[in-house]
């Protein structure tokens, strides 16, 4: 009987433990408190950093000057990671870059890739070059 | 006399194989029965091909989300060739045909070289479709080849079922056509072990049935319930049921873009044949076929290639019409004409009594509804494939044990044995062997009215004091008459006419 007293006192002690451990780990790692993950490798020789979420306005970034990990740190409508290059923030392709954990972005989800299609009398894109010179 | 009345078979059966009609009509069921045959013998162990090759698919949602319009930029496509270059495929078909010029083509060439000849690993076989009567940019085959996206007509209800080896010849520098997309990468996998004089006979598709385990993670592959697909199927046909999710492993544009660190890319792409093609709307690039409901048309390529992989030499060549098929055929109808009178049909005794009636009745009413209960168990848990296998094995125990038909299970042996000898040895597609089963059933009818009809015309023919006159008539008396001594001869083993068994009396 005597016995009983301390050992869900040290079951407990231990959970607690390793509660506090395993929210502890992260934090102690530098500057990924807000990062969504790392980048840690290109890969891919000349990677495009953008300026917009879009992926356009972007420059070439060789895989030789890659050194330390990019944080992060969000990710845009279309598909692309914001990194924090030094003291920029720049969007790159997801293939593009190696990072620490996965990022599935915008995944084509619940998708019908075989259908029966209804039969159609028309041709794709007839007409679209006209209504674009009206508007200019 | 048997000789003649074998030949009379055969010569019946032949007009109805020849003729097209019974043939065409049993196709959706037999397709159905290849089908289901195909879902458990095609690559069974291994699914060699279905590891080996990947599509990269963009669909109408990819344009919509990275805001491009169709057709899209060269730059896209380049983009989308150096995400394809950086995962190291074996080799690549771009499903895409590049016809006119653009602005942007330098990039897109830049593009096709970076993944055909990569700094850090050896060359990669790239390919563009070229459609036949079509140039494709020059500047895109510096370090890509051309390759034919030829697709054959569909046929019937079953869809696209062959695969030329080459397009059509142009007279504008291919006189002999181009190597068909599958065929051109077949040639470029040394582990096929083909040489050039292997890949030139058209392929006779085999459309594995299944869907790739990575589909199902992303695709919408719902199966309908067993209520509505019993009702499909006998509202539509056997094919209703086309599954909605491919054979083929498929990523789409935006995974391959999007996607970082992904294990699933990585295993899809890394090592292995690529096909890159579109599966937008209103662009009429779509293909039929007899187990998938309409799919992008770069399947066809992908299923093309997947048979190549996974039959190797032996791919199931396309000769349905060669001269071999059909003196093959001829020769399957002569034994079965032969079989036809060997082994004929048992009448069925008819009920002496009232009580029998009822009897008969009642069992056939109780041995219905265990049948039906027993199919529908069936079909619910092994699917409608092993129920339709089911019906086919029962009716063929039937007709063994109840009604003691041995011809007909003699046939069924013979034609699943010839079925066999064409696809394993032969190497030709599946035989439409329904018709086979079909055409003993009907030829034994029309057997069993000109026996009768032959009876009447030597009964009445003997009443008449005149011999007949005229070169017709002494011609269909001499044939008919021996006719009749055949079947006479036959009835001593076994067949007996409703005359002779209703009277007793043979005569």
């Amino acid at each position: 009987m005597k016995l009983r007293k301390p050992v869900p006192l040290a079951s407990g002690l231990a959970l607690a433990w390793l509660c506090a451990s395993v929210v502890a780990a992260p934090a102690q790692t530098p500057g990924k408190a807000h990062a969504l993950g790392r980048v840690v490798k290109l890969r891919i020789e000349n990677v495009s950093l953008c300026e917009q979420p879009n992926g356009t306005k972007c420059q070439p970034y060789p895989r030789t000057q890659f050194k330390d990990p990019w944080p992060v740190l969000d990710r845009s409508p279309q598909g692309l990671l914001q990194v924090q290059v030094g003291e920029r923030k720049v969007w790159v392709r997801g293939y593009a870059v190696e990072t620490d954990v996965p990022f599935r972005v915008e995944a084509d989800c619940g998708a019908v890739v075989a259908s029966k299609q209804p039969r159609v009398g028309a041709t794709r894109g007839v007409g679209e070059e006209c209504v674009a010179e009206t508007k200019k | 006399m048997l000789a003649l009345r074998v030949g009379f078979l055969w010569l019946v059966g032949y007009i109805f194989f020849v003729f097209h009609g019974l043939s065409f009509h049993l196709t959706p069921w037999s397709q159905a029965f290849v089908n289901a045959i195909v879902k458990y013998t095609y690559d069974p162990g291994g699914h060699r091909g279905q590891n080996d090759v990947t599509v990269v698919l963009f669909r109408e949602e990819n344009l919509q989300h990275m805001g491009v319009p169709y057709p899209m930029p060269y730059g896209v496509h380049a983009e989308i060739l150096d995400a394809l270059a950086s995962y190291h495929p074996r080799a690549v078909f771009v499903d895409f045909a590049f016809i006119d010029e653009r602005e942007d083509s330098r990039g897109m060439a830049d593009a096709l070289c970076g993944l055909g000849r990569p700094k850090d690993g050896p060359p990669i076989p790239v390919f563009i479709a070229a459609p036949s009567g079509t140039a494709v940019q020059q500047a895109l085959l510096r370090c890509a080849k051309a390759a034919s996206p030829e697709m054959q007509e569909p046929e019937g209800v079953s869809g696209v079922l062959t695969y030329a080896s080459r397009g059509t010849p142009d007279s504008q520098g291919t006189p002999e056509g181009l190597r068909t997309a599958a065929f051109a990468l077949a040639a470029t996998n040394p582990a096929l072990g083909f040489d050039s004089r292997d890949l030139e006979e058209p392929l006779e598709i085999i459309w594995g049935k299944g869907v790739a385990p990575l589909n199902r993670k992303w695709m919408k592959c719902k199966e309908p319930s067993l209520g509505a697909g019993i009702g499909a199927m006998l509202k539509e046909g056997p094919l209703a049921l086309r599954i909605a999710c491919p054979y083929t492993r498929t990523i789409t544009v935006g995974h391959l873009l999007n996607f970082s660190n992904d294990d699933d890319i990585k295993t899809a792409l890394g090592g292995r044949t690529v096909l890159y093609g579109a599966g937008f709307r209103l662009t009429g690039d779509q293909v039929d076929s007899p187990v998938y409901a309409q799919l992008p048309g770069v399947y066809l390529h992908a299923m093309a290639y997947d048979n190549l992989v996974t039959f190797g030499k032996s791919y199931k060549r396309a000769r349905r019409t060669g001269l071999t098929a059909k003196i093959t055929d001829a020769v399957l109808l002569l034994i079965a004409s032969v079989i036809l009178v060997r082994y004929p049909r048992r009448p069925s005794h008819p009920p002496a009594t009232f009580a029998e009636v009822k009897r008969r009745i009642r069992d056939a009413v109780i041995a219905g509804a265990v049948a039906a209960i027993t199919l529908l168990v069936i079909v619910w848990v092994g699917g409608f494939d092993i129920g339709l296998l089911a019906v086919f094995a029962a009716y063929v125990l039937y007709r063994w044990r109840v009604t003691e038909d041995r011809g007909f299970v003699l046939l069924v042996g013979v034609t699943l044995g010839t079925a066999l000898f064409y696809y394993y040895v032969m190497n030709l597609g599946p035989r439409n062997i329904l018709a086979f089963l079909v055409f003993f059933e009907v030829v034994r009818h029309v057997q069993k009215h000109v026996k009768e009809a032959a009876e009447r015309y030597v009964e009445l023919r003997a009443r008449e004091d005149h011999a007949p006159q005229g070169p017709f008539w002494r011609l269909t008396d001499a044939w008919l008459s021996r006719y009749v001594e055949s079947a006479a001869g036959a009835n001593g083993r076994g067949e007996i006419t409703h005359e002779t068994q209703e009277t007793g009396t043979p005569r």
